[in-house]
């Protein structure tokens, strides 16, 4: 079954070739729908339990430990179905598409394989297979479809996460090493955490760079920018809504059950690195003009939220039932985020799609030609801002609740500075509606048309979905809820 | 004492090719000499066929000098299939060439010492073995006899004249103080012997074989003669006789154990990656970028070399490195072959007139870089680990380094593919098959590498 | 329950329940009163989601729910008062408004955060019970939010800039929602601020404090939106004052009452903004006098809001003050007059005679207004008759020496006023204390100089950084071109590729290159005889 969930867009992907040419569209939609409903099976088959289902191992590397270990829980779930949900709706976004029609959903479908492969995997190998290719296939997205200063901007890109992927890969060899017997196994490694002491933290240093290039975390951000930029809407959409969060859902499903005692040890540096990721990221944000660069910022504000949370769930002596807050609050901002700031990326392509350009000035009053696109901006920018009734607010109410809760001085103090983010987070984003979508018409105004119907059908289910998690957040936290009790377990040990 | 020839069944096959080769060419026209090819390619496959069987069998010695064990193994299959790749490409390019079968013989003979050259484990042997696979390489460079190809053939030979004779000086002195050739012999031997002697030794000793692997200080030979001999040969120099210098610094660096090893090949594995990857930087024609870029590979597989002895990791690391590193350049010249086409901005356009040949070049490139799911990722991986468990976490850093930084110019290889297509070439037929073998064998050595490990 | 392992959830007692009925009349007067005029579907969605969240707000059990309704009505107030978006100025009050408040509630999000740590509970009737310093700060978030969604001091500006929605937003925001889910919130945690100690007196003066500046404010402007803006908040503080003093049935009695007066007031100046065209209190001369009804109207809510017995706030404001005592009884009383004050400058400015004909208002408009009026005239009874206190469970008590006071103080004021026809209108309190431009000059203008000059930081140092390596690297490698590599093609093309070769061959040497290598490869296998030699 999961097996079947992680290579049936590879597979389409292998046919796609000798799919006649106006097929190809429907094709792809109809392989990412297909697999969205999977993946959507097997949450109901998994339910609200804890621990591992739809597990498979088998042997690939045997002289190294390593093997194709794949299994499911609450904490990939989530990022699964995301994954399988921002695919789809990147699938019915390019239903339009003219350029290279074939090798984009070519390269989509090998990007969702190897997204949904990473977050099912449970060896660290097979992890670092799914996390480099991400990588490359990304780099192509950018370099072949992108716009603007795409080649160096796709090279920045590809050398700075690289960079960072071998850092990771030094780390996950240290985890190798420092167990008995050696393994890339991600349970048995969970199980029996190795390495303790300098070398612990030396291994999390390296893991922790490699992971927080990717989130990414301030200062190694500003690959992220220009990627944004000049990178196509869908594939803004992927890169910010699902590869984000591969560095983010690395730290909970590696760094902290494997290293629980450097975690431990050096929490205090996670939860300072994503208060300054938090604040950092929204100022930058609030100074920018073009608008996909200023929600590229948004992102780093929002993954600094996260690390922070499982910052606080490092301090041991804290509240148990805040800490587990603090991670469920953490991943429900990994789905919430990627529903969000891809539904945020693909309006910013329909608004490069009409009027050639991100900048804000040249806009204004489009809420006059195209009611829709402006609604579906505004509660866009709400819901990113942190509004109740929508999924984000779930998200970071946990996380400074969770934060805050653990109640030493320093996640207090950090939690309580944190939540200055949404405050600036909600003025950039009112500054966005102030200068695009309200007042009086700007330059550009007039040729912004009404959203079409694929752009529709692609928005509004993300946007429904973060609605549905904002109102009943029920659906998805009991099914978190187990893991980060575990995760929190694993960290106190 | 073993002197069972039939342990030597992989040498005697190619050997016997090539006598063959040679004395069947005498009789035949220059048309046919085409069948020559055919007996030379028919001896590799004996050859990889015994070799193949010899490897299910346990290790032995043959004639107190020729280790039958894993390292052999591997390097008699890597040697023997990239000679037969080489082989291939070669057909194309001298075809109905006045001297075709020397090409040939000249080919296998070299191979035959590279093997020898990676299994013996006698200083004496070396030696013979280290000439024996240098002097046909030194003509086949110069075998165009152009210019840019006797200039390279000079270079080459000048390059590995004098670091061979300092080889040899090295070996004298080693045997001198270690009492011995063998090297169980000079393990013993060179343990109680004067520190400085022992330096002197080995580092005379590492002139000639790093010249063999086109590491620094003997990678000046690699841009030029790659660049100026005929691009089969390019690849076949900048391949083969690199598998065997590797088997047999590994196996000095494992079986005699000089106390400063780890720290000399260190040194020379850093200089070696950082010095090929900045000066394949700027290059614009591939041929020279392809040899800097095995110049820094070199240095990668130089740090398992580094870790002989250290770390259970260390050989699974060289060899399948060194496997990895043969299929993945021969793919990439295989390219250069089939295309004919020296600058990189002819490479435009690739992709759409020919889709395989560029997806086998994307997919080689990438294996360099080191991306899963090809050979190479599997071999950087070992690599890692070797250095980190042998406690040379910096060696691995300036690796990770290099190797992000050589994302750089593999990428400006690989942009031009996807332009529009500049003037379509149908790219020649047998390179090219060589050229998606080579990238079908990587996937599936990166995929498969379970297999290929045990 | 919206978290797993989070008991809370909605519930309705007392409070909640005068809170929601309350709401419920207040919004079916104003939605009949706005289908008078045209509004779009837009505006009853937002209507109707502003108060839902209201009601969220008021029935919530744990802050999870009271924290999302309480943002909600933040955004929908963003969305109703910048309802006519083509005007940038108006867009910029819903922006101001929005910030405003959120910025306060940043106190609820941390409060929520200091209750899991000090109460172990995100339940409200919980909080009082959490461990000594978060209980503190649980108190101190509520309080600065509270305030903050009041417009009590020092957050008030934003109540000004709200003035820009719709003249039926304005009866709505200032009657039963959002401008009384700060006074709600402090009522129903009165025993939080009062475990703390210090929290009750502060909310306390903090209330009285604002009813008596607002109310100079109110006295001082010449708007009539902008006067009855002012008087919220000034009567807001009186119930905040309620709030502190523990006095919640009269806190309660006013909120409601209060409701009745100023959604009246604000749908009657809705009226004549929509007939007259203006709001200026120069301009509205005489506007009572053109449309009896609504004048009437008009009239018994500005004597309710001057305290005049017996109308509802004389009644429930001398509840509130009941409870007061010393420095804080005379500061309430001295904002009594003032309220007295304002509301009889707006009342005389309407009535004053002047030219102008009748004019029609439509019966869906005017029927609204009858009821709340009626409302503002009686709702004082039930304050008198001591039922709050029986509907809330509290108990409950009034003080007839104050009362009298307040009432003679109310309506002799309204005569003053009456007499002198011209009431000091000083500039700060004509400009709001200048609060909104301090609170741009203090944060929002340093916020936004430091957003610039991060980005340029990020920009040309973070980045610059990452640049600079890359830079170096390809220096570096130009470096290693130059030295290292020894071009083949020039020296080719120099010796030329006749059969000379042999010659050339032999040249070749000597023209360095090689000797280069030479050289090179000496120097390096001496630097690594060195290195063995250490490393041994």
């Amino acid at each position: 079954m999961l097996a079947l969930v992680i290579f049936l867009p590879l597979a389409v992907a292998c046919a796609l070739p000798a799919v006649p040419g106006r097929a190809v569209a429907w094709t792809w939609i109809g392989a990412a729908v297909l697999d969205l409903a999977l993946v959507a099976a097997m949450w109901v088959g998994h339910g609200t339990g804890g621990g591992v289902s739809f597990e498979t191992n088998v042997r690939w590397i045997p002289s190294v430990r390593a093997g194709y270990h794949v299994g499911v829980d609450g904490l990939s779930l989530p990022l699964l179905a995301l994954t399988a949900v921002l695919f789809a709706a990147c699938a019915v976004y390019s239903l339009r598409r003219t350029h290279r029609v074939r090798a984009f959903a070519i390269l989509f479908l090998f990007l969702e394989t190897v997204c949904l492969g990473l977050f099912a995997a449970l060896d660290l190998l097979l992890f670092f297979v799914f996390f480099d290719l991400s990588i490359v296939g990304m780099y192509f997205v950018i370099l072949l479809w992108g716009h603007g200063d795409r080649s160096r901007s796709a090279l920045k890109f590809f050398l700075y996460t690289f960079l960072g992927s071998l850092v990771l890969l030094l780390g996950f060899i240290g985890l190798y090493l420092g167990a008995d017997p050696n393994t890339f196994d991600m349970v048995e490694l969970t199980r029996t955490p190795p390495l303790h002491g300098g070398l612990g933290g030396l291994t999390l240093l390296a893991i922790g760079i490699g992971l927080g290039i990717k989130t990414p975390v301030v200062p190694f951000h500003t690959w992220l920018p220009p990627a944004h930029t000049d990178a196509p809407a869908a594939g803004s959409a992927i890169l910010a809504g699902v590869m984000l969060k591969m560095g983010t859902y690395g730290f909970v499903r590696i760094a902290m059950p494997m290293l629980p005692d450097a975690w431990r040890r050096y929490a205090l540096v996670m939860l300072i690195v994503g208060l300054v990721s938090v604040l950092y990221g929204a100022l930058v944000a609030l100074a920018q003009d073009n608008v996909k660069r200023l929600v590229a910022y948004t992102s780093v504000n929002h993954m600094g939220y996260i690390l922070l949370a499982l910052g606080a769930a490092g301090y041991a002596s804290g509240d148990a039932g805040a800490r587990r807050l603090a991670v469920t609050g953490a991943v429900t901002q990994m789905v919430s985020h990627g529903l969000v700031t891809g539904a945020l990326f693909l309006l910013c392509g329909v608004l490069d799609d009409r009027a050639g350009t991100y900048d804000l000035g040249r806009f204004g009053g489009i809420a006059h030609n195209a009611p829709v696109l402006a609604w579906l901006i505004g509660i866009a920018a709400f819901a990113s801002l942190g509004l109740p009734g929508l999924s984000g607010f779930i998200a970071e109410f946990q996380i400074f609740a969770g934060t805050i809760g653990t109640g030493t001085a320093a996640t207090a103090v950090t939690g309580a500075l944190a939540v200055l983010g949404i405050l600036i987070t909600a003025a950039l984003f009112l500054r966005v509606l102030h200068r695009a979508v309200l007042g009086p018409p700007g330059e550009l105004t007039a040729r912004v048309s009404e959203v079409r119907r694929p752009e529709l059908a692609a928005l509004v289910p993300l946007l429904a979905l973060s609605l549905l998690i904002g109102v009943v957040p029920r659906v998805l936290l009991d099914t978190i809820e187990p893991l980060s009790a575990a995760v929190v377990a694993l960290v106190g040990r | 004492m073993n002197e069972n020839p039939a342990d030597l069944a992989p040498e005697l096959c190619v050997l016997i090719a090539a006598v063959l080769g040679l004395a069947g060419g005498l009789f035949l026209p220059r048309r046919r000499q085409w069948q020559v090819a055919v007996v030379c390619a028919a001896g590799l496959v004996a050859g990889l066929a015994a070799a193949g069987v010899a490897a299910t069998r346990a290790d032995l010695m043959a004639f107190d000098a020729f280790a039958v064990d894993p390292v052999t193994h591997v390097t008699r299959i890597t040697v023997l299939g990239s000679t037969l790749a080489v082989v291939a490409l070669a057909r194309g390019q001298v075809r109905d060439h006045p001297r075709e079968t020397e090409h040939y013989v000249l080919i296998l003979l070299s191979a035959l010492g590279t093997v020898v050259l990676g299994a013996t484990s006698d200083l004496l042997v070396l030696v013979a073995a280290y000439l024996l696979a240098s002097i046909p390489a030194y003509a086949l460079a110069g075998f165009g006899k152009d210019a840019p190809g006797t200039e390279a053939a000079l270079k080459y030979y000048l390059m590995g004249a004098l670091l061979g004779v300092l080889m040899l000086a090295g070996v004298t002195l080693l045997s001198g103080i270690g009492r011995g050739t063998a090297y169980p012999v000079l393990r013993v031997g060179l343990a109680d012997a004067p520190q400085a002697a022992v330096a002197a030794g080995v580092v005379a000793l590492l002139a000639g074989l790093l010249f063999k692997a086109g590491a620094v200080p003997g990678h000046f030979w690699v841009p030029d003669v790659a660049e100026g001999a005929p691009p089969a040969i390019a690849a076949y120099v900048t391949t083969v006789p690199k598998i065997g210098a590797f088997a047999a610094l590994y196996r000095f660096g494992a079986e005699t154990l000089p106390d400063a090893w780890p720290a000399l090949l260190a040194v020379v594995a850093a200089a070696t990656m950082t010095l090929g990857n900045l000066a394949a930087f700027g290059q614009d024609n591939v041929r020279r970028l392809l040899a800097y870029s095995t110049v820094s590979q070199a240095g990668y597989l130089l740090v398992p070399v580094a870790m002989a002895g250290r770390t259970d990791l260390a050989q699974p690391a060289v060899l399948y490195y060194v496997a990895a590193y043969a299929v993945t350049n021969l793919g990439a010249f295989a390219v250069v072959v089939a295309t004919g086409r020296d600058d990189l901005a002819e490479y435009a356009g690739l992709l759409r007139g020919s889709p395989l040949v560029g997806l086998s070049l994307v997919v080689c490139l990438l294996g360099f870089i080191g991306t899963p799911p090809t050979a190479v990722f599997v071999g950087k991986v070992l690599m890692f680990g070797a250095a980190l468990d042998g406690h040379y976490a910096w060696l691995a850093v300036v690796a990770a380094v290099n190797t992000a930084a050589s994302v750089f110019y593999y990428l400006r290889w690989i942009v031009p593919l996807f332009r529009r297509p500049s003037v379509p070439s149908p790219p020649a037929r047998g390179a090219s098959a060589v050229a998606v073998t080579a990238a079908l064998c990587s996937l599936a050595l990166g995929i498969g590498s379970g297999i290929a490990l045990s | 329950m919206m978290l797993p392992g989070w008991p809370g959830g909605l519930a309705v007692d007392g409070l909640s329940a005068v809170l929601l009925a309350t709401l419920a009349v207040v919004l079916v007067a104003v939605l009949v009163h706005a289908a008078g005029e045209k509004f779009g579907a837009r505006f009853y969605v937002l209507m109707l989601v502003f108060a839902a969240a209201m009601a969220v707000t008021v029935t919530a059990a744990d802050l999870v729910l009271l924290l999302m309704g309480w943002e909600v009505m933040g955004a929908m107030s963003y969305a109703l008062i910048g309802y006519l978006w083509p005007d940038a100025e108006r867009v910029r009050s819903a922006d101001v408004a929005f910030l405003t408040t959120r910025a306060a509630d940043l106190g609820l999000y941390m409060a929520a955060g200091f209750a899991v740590a000090g109460a172990h509970s995100l339940r409200l009737d919980d909080l009082a019970a959490a461990e000594a310093p978060w209980r503190d700060l649980v108190a101190a978030g509520v309080v600065v939010s509270a305030l903050g969604k009041s417009a009590q001091l020092p957050f008030s500006f934003w109540l000004s800039r709200a003035m820009a929605g719709p003249s039926p937003v304005s009866a709505l925001l200032h009657s039963a929602t959002m401008v009384a889910a700060g006074a709600y919130l402090l009522l129903r945690l009165h025993p939080l601020l009062a475990a703390t100690g210090w929290a009750d007196t502060l909310v306390s003066w903090v209330g009285a404090l604002t009813a008596l500046v607002l109310g100079a404010v109110a006295l001082a402007q010449r708007d009539l939106k902008q006067l009855l803006a002012a008087s919220t908040c000034a009567q807001i503080g009186f119930m905040v004052l309620a709030a502190g003093l523990g006095s919640v049935a009269g806190g309660t009695a006013h909120l409601v009452a209060h409701a009745a007066v100023k959604s009246l007031l604000f749908l009657c100046a809705g009226v004549w903004l929509s007939v007259l065209g203006t709001q200026r209190l120069g301009e509205l001369r005489g506007a009572a006098r053109r449309h009896r009804p609504v004048g009437a109207a008009f009239g018994a809510g500005a004597l309710a809001l001057a305290g005049v017995p017996p109308l509802s706030l004389w009644a429930t404001k001398d509840e509130v003050l009941a409870d007061a005592g010393g420095g804080l009884l005379a500061v309430g009383l001295a904002a009594s007059v003032l309220s007295a004050a304002y509301a009889a400058k707006a009342l005389l400015a309407v009535f004053r005679p002047a030219e102008g004909g009748a004019f029609r208002v439509p019966l869906l408009e005017s029927v609204p207004l009858a009821v709340l009026a009626l409302g503002a005239v009686v709702l004082g009874i039930p304050a008198l008759a001591g039922a709050w206190g029986r509907v809330l469970g509290v108990p409950e008590k009034s003080d007839v020496r104050v009362a009298a006071l307040s009432g003679v103080l109310a309506v002799v004021t309204v005569a003053a006023v009456a007499g002198v026809r011209r009431v000091p209108e000083p500039a700060w309190a004509v400009n709001w204390l200048w609060s909104e431009r301090v609170a741009l000059a203090v944060a929002v203008r340093p916020v936004f100089a430091l957003a610039r000059a991060l980005a340029r930081f990020d920009d040309q140092v973070v980045d610059g950084a990452v640049r600079g390596i890359v830079r170096g690297g390809r220096w570096a490698a130009g470096l290693t071109g130059r030295r290292v590599e020894l071009r083949v093609d020039g020296l080719v093309d120099a010796v030329g590729r006749s059969a000379r070769w042999l010659a050339a061959l032999a040249r070749r040497p000597q023209t360095g290159q090689v000797h280069m290598y030479y050289a090179q490869a000496a120097v390096v296998l001496a630097v690594l005889v060195l290195v063995a030699l250490l490393a041994g």
